[in-house]
């Protein structure tokens, strides 16, 4: 699945090519190489993990619930990235690798009920004693460095503005930092933290790989420097447990980014 | 002290049976049960539980409503003298008999009291956890199923699909 809507997406692309120069006279074939400079935003869409046992988390039941209680899980992702492109201009097609730095803030939070700024996290279950802690949230912050590989092609291209797809996938092995921690409402149960953290599983694969796509346009002349705004298509993470507290199926996100032309 | 917001009820509908709050072992404070066709469950206006220790017999009773009509659900366990709600722990994983000497199951509809005689049916205490919040010994949750046959104005009745998962705490449990 993951794979067939890549694939699909640069059939795609690659006929919207094939049209767009029969109905442009093709400029002399030539390799250019470019430095690109991005950034943006990935939000993975996703669900609490479900060993993190919260009383009252009830968004996997589609069931009718009178409650005033809410629990919400989000992850937002912020990258930075340099690659080098090779250009292919005949095909319009370009090829590029880089070093990508992207970081993920998961955070967990919400209420029991309307009085209440805080939920029930139940982090041990030993014979008949089941131990709660009242938690306000609970967050996660993972950082990856990972190698893109990339193909992009713009089909059409109309003065300065060209409309491209980018197809992609990252790997890492580089998790620099990974941190998960507890803002109990009770500040005496910070002392307890480790053990939670312990107690509940936090940990996470070592490997980190997406699959993905993105459209967008660009804006600037040949041979000097072009703006590059991107949306992601719905793409997908190959690794699994890439987050301690919370279970993601796809991402989606927006990119902008910086192409430098470089000499011969 | 006691922590106000476990002693709330949360309803969540069992969507295989309409009506009633799914089995759960969190401390939701909800009952139900099918008597014939009609849910009879707990609501958010009154206490769900209570059990009152006189003196070698445990009563539970579970008020709730079948329809518009206030519904006690009585079971009275000989035997069974736990001396605070923390010693519930020694009820659970147990199944109870309910034909058996000394054990009796009264059902009040409205104004009027019905003295159950059981044709077949059981309580089954699946699980009894005493609840820490914070470190701090809070209440006490007690989850189980039940079923049992009788009669209602001399016609044969089942009260089925019952499940229960209420928090015990110091204003619904009475040992005097």
């Amino acid at each position: 699945m993951k794979y067939s809507l890549v694939s699909l997406f640069i059939l795609f692309a690659a006929g919207l090519n094939v049209h767009s120069q029969e109905m442009v006279s093709a400029p002399a074939p030539k390799w250019t190489k470019s430095i690109h400079l991005e950034s943006g935003l990935i939000y993975p869409k996703g669900s609490i993990k479900e060993s993190i046992a919260i009383r009252q988390n009830i968004s996997s039941y589609f069931v009718n619930q009178s409650s005033d209680g809410e629990i919400l899980s989000v992850t937002s992702g912020f990258q930075l990235g340099m690659k080098y492109e090779y250009f292919y201009s005949r095909f319009n097609t370009g090829i590029s690798a880089g070093i990508r730095y992207t970081g993920y803030r998961t955070e967990i939070s919400g209420f029991s009920s309307s009085n209440a700024d805080f939920f029930y996290l139940r982090y041990s279950i030993l014979g008949t004693d089941t131990k709660f802690a009242r938690v306000k949230d609970i967050s996660e912050v993972n950082n990856f460095i990972s190698i893109p590989l990339e193909i992009r092609v713009v089909p059409l291209h109309y003065r300065d503005i060209g409309l491209f797809f980018r197809a992609g996938a990252e790997f890492s092995r580089f998790n620099l930092k990974k941190d998960t921690n507890i803002d109990f409402q009770d500040t005496s149960m910070n002392s307890y933290e480790d053990n939670i953290l312990e107690n509940i599983g936090v940990t996470t694969n070592k490997n980190y790989a997406t699959l993905y796509g993105t459209v967008g346009v660009q804006y600037g002349k040949e041979n000097k420097a072009n703006y590059l705004f991107e949306i992601f298509l719905p793409s997908y993470f190959i690794t699994d447990h890439n987050f301690a507290i919370s279970e993601v199926d796809y991402l989606e996100g927006f990119k902008f980014s910086v192409q430098f032309p470089l000499k011969k | 002290m006691e922590d106000f917001n476990l002693s709330g009820t949360i309803f969540i509908q069992d969507p295989y049976y309409p009506g009633l709050p799914i089995y759960s072992e969190w401390g939701y404070n909800t009952f139900g049960a099918y008597i014939d066709r009609k849910p009879f469950i707990s609501t958010q206006e009154d206490i769900p539980a209570k059990i009152i220790v006189n003196p070698d017999t445990l009563n539970l009773i579970l008020r709730g409503r079948m329809g518009y009509e206030p519904v006690d659900l009585k079971f009275s366990l000989k035997g069974y003298s736990p001396a605070t709600n923390f010693d519930l722990t020694g009820l659970d994983s147990i199944t109870i008999d309910l034909k058996d000497p000394g054990n009796s199951v009264s059902l009040k509809i409205g104004d009027k009291t019905n003295r159950l005689t059981i044709i077949e049916g059981e309580l089954k205490i699946v699980r009894v956890q005493r609840l820490f919040v914070d470190e701090e010994a809070m209440r006490t949750i007690m989850s189980g199923k039940f079923n049992f046959k009788t009669f209602l104005n001399s016609e044969p009745v089942a009260i089925s699909y019952g499940r229960f998962d209420l928090g015990i705490g110091y204003e619904n449990f009475y040992n005097f």
